[in-house]
């Protein structure tokens, strides 16, 4: 409940302050997209299992966006980083997707 | 539909005997374990609950948040940034060429102011010449009978503009080669002056192409063409009944459905076209008065 207050307030706060994203982040901000939506619905899912730890929940939320963005960074400089976007962005899609539906038979019972 | 139980433990290495293929298990695995393993490994170790716990997830989720809307943001953002410099470009172009419109009129106007004054000066015999010599040259408008092509991409494709962003329609059927080959066989049937869209054509005239549109001496003309040419009307319309542009021409309008028609006129007006004044080639000395190299 306090989380998803507190994600309601990451939102406001991004409205309110309007940052700006550097430009060589800029590439990166996809990926991060991806990784925090995983994050969400993985953390949903958690505590409808009942197996939610706030510990795991930000540390895989960081830990995805950081292996993701140097993932991307290396592709890159090897210049398969488009491939590597699309690698990273079906992998997380995969797991968003079957969280959701878990998320889905938790809520709904079907 | 079968589905795997709600809470399943984390996949151990060795289950799943069946599954030999390593490629096989990994995919399986990515499609039936979606859920963080941390998860479920931090509660069968039992980890002890802390006061943080709360603020923590409360921090992440901030941070989360936080991510989404910069991204939103930043899409959002640059978005009229790029349609602004667009419209902008447009917009310069349109002035340039409007700009280009006037200085070309101001020429044709002081060239004919020019053409007055050197006719007052002249004697009637070199007027004479000199007449000849421009019509020759293209260099002064002119009029007489002739026959007139008109051809023009499909009015209306179905498919030419879904899904695709205004000002981009799919491939042109006409291209360069298609005008150009009008031009060459009416000159071919006895064209003593021709035009291309409302540009008269000369001897140094060059209809090219750049990207898709056409270009007749760098200026670009679009569907539908017009090809009108000035000559024995009667020897044309026949040579280009049977030439090979024509029965292109017809073909495509049978195939692709462009629009193709030709027909001869008793009579038509052709614009002058801006002859540009040489400015290297000199008139050499005539053949009879030539010697030959040695």
């Amino acid at each position: 409940m306090i989380a998803a207050l507190a994600l309601v307030v990451g939102v406001v706060l991004g409205l309110i302050f309007r940052p700006t994203v550097p430009i060589w982040l800029e590439p990166y901000l996809p990926i991060a997209v991806v990784a925090a939506l995983d994050a969400v619905f993985g953390g949903i899912r958690a505590r409808l299992d009942g197996i939610f730890n706030a510990k795991v929940f930000v540390v895989s939320f960081v830990s995805n966006v950081l292996v993701a963005a140097l993932i991307v960074f290396l592709g890159d400089k090897l210049g398969v980083g488009g491939q590597l976007s699309t690698a990273v962005v079906v992998v997380l899609g995969i797991r968003i997707f079957g969280n959701a539906a878990a998320i889905r038979r938790h809520v709904f019972r079907a | 539909m079968t589905r795997p139980p709600e809470s399943r433990p984390a996949r151990r290495p060795g289950r799943d005997r069946s599954i030999s293929l390593v490629s096989t298990a990994l995919l399986d695995d990515l499609l039936t374990n979606t859920l963080d393993p941390g998860y479920r490994s931090a509660h069968d170790r039992g980890l002890p609950r802390h006061w943080w716990d709360g603020p923590l997830a409360a921090a992440g989720a901030l941070l989360i948040g936080l991510v989404l809307v910069l991204a939103y943001q930043q899409t959002h953002r640059s978005a009229p940034a790029r349609e602004a410099a667009r419209s902008d470009l447009i917009s310069r172009i349109h002035d340039l060429q409007k700009a280009g419109g006037t200085l070309d009129d101001r020429a044709k106007l002081l060239g004919a102011q020019v053409a007055a004054l050197r006719d007052q000066q002249l004697s009637g015999t070199d007027r004479t010449s000199l007449r000849a010599a421009e019509l020759a040259a293209g260099s002064t408008a002119i009029k007489g009978p002739g026959m007139q092509v008109d051809f023009g991409e499909p009015s209306s494709t179905p498919s030419a503009t879904v899904g695709e962003r205004p000002g981009l329609s799919q491939q042109p059927f006409i291209h360069d080669v298609d005008v150009r080959a009008v031009a060459n066989q009416l000159w071919l049937s006895g064209a003593e002056a021709v035009e291309v869209n409302g540009i008269r054509l000369t001897s140094t005239s060059a209809i090219r192409f750049a990207g898709d549109s056409v270009l007749v001496d760098f200026q670009t003309i679009s569907s539908p063409y017009t090809v009108r040419a000035v000559g024995d009307r009667d020897k044309m319309q026949l040579a280009f009944v049977d030439s090979a542009i024509a029965r292109r021409l017809k073909t495509m309008e049978a195939v692709d459905d462009i629009s193709f028609s030709f027909e001869g006129r008793s009579s038509m007006s052709l614009a002058a076209a801006a002859v540009s004044q040489p400015g290297y080639a000199l008139i050499g000395v005539a053949p009879s008065a030539s010697r030959s190299p040695r």
